[in-house]
């Protein structure tokens, strides 16, 4: 045989063997895991205690007491803080959001975010209001004023 | 009767011959082997002893930082060896109707965080990535991936895909209350590593 005719040859035996390589079929079976369903239910919000906040601050010191959590209501007896703030004789004219809320911590268990109370003396201040929450609602657990 | 008439039939004669002398001195018996079937075996991938599984992960009324923990057992009940699995996922979101949760800024599945993922007892979450950039592994990652290569090389034993799913407690907030999202598992055993 002539080397050229020898080489077509084991070319096409090469492409012969290619593509019986190639189409080389497996089995495989499938099968799924259907109907995860992971809902939503509706919760409390820090958009929503800060609105809470923003409305009771304008109303009474009762009713701020009552969206305080366990520690600051361990700290402060609702007699002793309301007598503090009509003490302080601040009556809060308006609340502004200036920060909406940001929640923070490793399980999302702190929120804070910024108000600023306008009072009915024309003077303002900022206070950050750190939330925490608590058998799935949002308590203030306290305030820091913003200088 | 001419002279080539009779030269082929002295030939035939002789070829006739031939047979009959070579039909005498070679006995031969013929047997059968019979029923040769050619059948291909199977590949039966079974999830907890079944065709399929359902509700597996299931949260009816979630809200941030709750989870579920499930297992999904998987093996091969066929009667030929595989060499491995592959996992690909299908997530549908259901946008809820009121507010705040029918805005759709951020889509509940990227907040549904995996932060258990094993299979055979082995931690495989690092095949997840975070193809959204959200700075969490979740189920629209997964879908975005396929988690392959999970050995499955023997049968009829089972090996346990285990998955924990959060509402991740600082991104999942007002907007996805009430929302929903519905994810489907697909499983292939496969018989080749090449596959």
């Amino acid at each position: 045989m002539k080397t050229p005719t020898a080489l077509m040859l084991l070319i096409c035996l090469l492409f012969i063997s290619l593509s019986v390589y190639s189409s080389h079929s497996y089995f495989s079976s499938t099968a799924e895991v259907k109907e995860n369903v992971l809902s939503a239910s509706s919760w409390h919000t820090p958009e929503e205690a800060v609105e809470e906040v923003s409305e009771v601050l304008e109303a009474s010191a009762s009713a701020l007491y009552q969206l305080t959590g366990g520690d600051f209501q361990t700290t402060f007896s609702q007699e002793d803080f309301e007598a503090a703030v009509a003490e302080a004789g601040i009556k809060i004219k308006q609340v502004t959001v200036v920060e909406e809320p940001r929640i923070f911590g490793v399980n999302g268990e702190w929120a804070e975010a910024t108000l600023e109370l306008s009072t009915s003396d024309g003077s303002s201040q900022k206070f950050k209001v750190i939330f925490t929450k608590e058998d799935g609602l949002w308590r203030i657990f306290g305030t820091e004023e913003v200088l | 009767m001419n002279k080539k008439l009779i030269l082929g039939l002295a030939g035939i004669l002789v070829v006739g011959s031939l047979v009959a002398v070579g039909t005498r001195a070679y006995f031969s018996q013929q047997g059968e082997v019979k029923s040769n079937v050619f059948s291909t075996g199977t590949l039966a991938l079974k999830l907890d002893g079944a065709e399929e599984a359902t509700s597996v992960w299931d949260i009816e009324a979630g809200g941030p930082g709750d989870e579920v923990s499930g297992t999904v057992k998987i093996k091969n009940a066929g009667n030929i060896i595989a060499d491995h699995i592959e996992i690909t996922a299908a997530n549908t979101v259901t946008e809820s109707d009121v507010a705040p949760g029918s805005t759709a800024d951020v889509a509940l599945d990227t907040v549904l965080e995996i932060t258990v993922l094993t299979y055979d007892g082995a931690d495989i979450l690092d095949q997840v990535t975070d193809e959204n950039g959200n700075g969490i592994k979740d189920l629209d990652d997964l879908e975005k991936i396929e988690l392959d290569d999970l050995a499955l090389m023997d049968m009829d034993t089972e090996h346990p895909l285990v998955m924990t799913i959060r509402f991740e407690p600082v991104l999942t907030v007002g907007e996805h209350q009430g929302d929903s999202a519905t994810t489907t598992l697909t499983v292939t055993l496969n018989q080749d590593s090449s596959q």
